[in-house]
């Protein structure tokens, strides 16, 4: 270590050379590792966000389907005072709520569970354009809770054996000495949307929801879930009485419609179908989707494009629903 | 002598150099470790809740299929909980467990609109079937489903009854 400065001479050519050999192909190596690195977390993150809007997706809508037709403490929309039937939409007076999707459309307790086949003709606009080639599920069930009356809220007062529509706060009065108690109607239409509220060129799923506000019941669009591209309804019929899926049917079937000639009388349905096709927000590198999309009764094709997309699907048990 | 001298020189440069990579490896490994974590967590508490869900489904699902010597109760509407644990596939670990009750609720007028004529014959005996899930990690799952079956009459038909 006593060596003076005229011993440390600089390096030869050659050993520069050799060492910036050496030296970039270690940089490129790790530059290599870390860009890999980086796009497997990326593709795992969009994976990861594509998972969950379709699991939020499903989880929202399920319940609703679920209950659809429950009416309080029975399943009979018959025995309702108050709901829509063909020849009177209204016939004990409830507020429309602004914004109704057609007449009688919130106490249509017939139809508890119905859906609008590749398109959107509900008589209410959506915020945004709805999706081409996409489902509308409409789905109407009373709460799960019981509720305080509450003026402007489309509520129902039901026992095990019948029950009443009412929106004015005022509970009415059932009598016949059965248990009774008071509940919300939970009014929900999903639909897809070509946009989302932040992003314009990324699709989403919506609802139409009937509330409550400042003492009026109002049917108000919202956004629910991001990336839902595509939404199919299937409903699984129990034409024959035998407590079994006889056949599936899209929304717009003769079957499910009580109105049609083609309606066969005691027809329920007993499951429903939902596939959700969800889709990452951005294009990915390294992403090519070319796979044919056919599911419901649509076929959207091939995309051919750098999207993540995954499909889901989901059959649910419906307990109260009839027709 | 000098290529020695050279590499004590460069000793120090090729250790930092190396740590760095190996720091910035590091952070991304350890960020994706997490992400796949959480990831984790959440598909088990979706599966714990599936599990819970599907448990109380077939609560209900055997009170509905108790012979009916169970559904007539006392008035009072006390029954006895039935408890019954679901297991893994190797026939030890936990993986849900039920408890499920049946309610006698109320007697009703018999309302199948083809029941007219026996209307003062037959009435119509009101029941909750109740079941409480549980599976690993909280998830619960309550379910209540109400059914009826019709009965001949009995001379106390339509006296109220507390739910």
């Amino acid at each position: 270590m006593h060596k003076s400065a005229t011993q440390q001479a600089g390096l030869s050519l050659v050993e520069l050379l050799v060492s910036l050999a050496i030296g970039s192909f270690l940089i490129i190596g790790a530059l290599t590792v870390y860009t890999q690195n980086r796009a497997t977390y990326i593709s795992n993150e969009q994976l990861a966000r594509v998972q969950e809007n379709a699991q939020f997706a499903l989880d929202v809508i399920e319940p609703h389907i679920r209950l659809s037709s429950y009416w309080g403490q029975t399943s009979r929309w018959g025995d309702i005072a108050g709901a829509r039937t063909d020849a009177d939409p209204n016939p004990s007076g409830l507020i429309t709520p602004a914004g109704n999707c057609g007449p009688g459309w919130a106490w249509d307790l017939e139809r508890s569970v119905e859906g609008e086949n590749n398109g959107y003709t509900l008589g209410c606009a959506p915020t945004h354009p709805a999706q081409n080639n996409s489902d509308v599920l409409i789905t109407r069930h009373a709460s799960v809770d019981t509720a305080a009356p509450t003026p402007g809220r489309l509520q129902i007062r039901s026992s095990r054996v019948n029950g009443v529509l009412f929106d004015d706060g005022n509970e009415p009065v059932l009598g016949g000495g059965i248990a009774e108690a008071t509940f919300d109607v939970s009014v929900n239409a999903f639909y897809v949307a070509q946009r989302s509220d932040l992003f314009p060129n990324y699709p989403s799923l919506r609802r139409k929801v009937l509330r409550d506000v400042g003492g009026a019941p109002v049917i108000e669009d919202e956004e629910v879930a991001p990336g839902v591209e595509n939404m199919q309804i299937q409903f699984g019929l129990d034409t024959d009485g035998d407590n079994s899926v006889d056949r599936y049917v899209d929304p717009d079937s003769a079957l499910i419609d009580p109105a049609d000639p083609g309606f066969i009388a005691g027809t329920r349905v007993l499951t429903a179908r939902i596939w959700l096709l969800v889709r990452a927000q951005a294009q990915e590198t390294g992403v090519a989707d070319n796979r044919n999309f056919t599911f419901g009764d649509v076929d959207l094709g091939v995309f051919n494009d750098r999207f993540r997309r995954l499909l889901v699907s989901k059959t649910i048990l419906l307990h109260n629903a009839r027709l | 002598m000098r290529s020695v001298a050279l590499r004590k020189n460069q000793s120090g440069a090729a250790l930092v150099v190396g740590m760095i990579l190996l720091m910035v490896l590091t952070v991304l490994a350890i960020s994706g470790m997490n992400t796949a974590t959480t990831e984790l967590a959440l598909a088990q508490n979706a599966q714990y809740f599936e599990s819970a869900f599907q448990a109380a489904e077939s609560g209900i699902e055997e009170a509905l299929s108790r012979p009916d010597t169970e559904w007539d109760l006392t008035a009072a509407g006390v029954t006895i909980p039935r408890r019954a644990v679901a297991v893994a596939k190797d026939g030890v670990t936990p993986v849900s467990t039920v408890e499920t009750t049946v309610v006698f609720q109320t007697t009703a007028p018999v309302l199948e609109t083809d029941a007219t004529t026996s209307m003062n014959t037959f009435e119509a005996l009101h029941y909750d079937a109740r079941a409480d899930a549980e599976a690993t990690r909280g998830a619960t799952s309550r379910h209540r489903q109400g059914f009826y079956h019709i009965a001949p009459r009995s001379p106390t038909f339509g006296a109220p009854t507390a739910p």
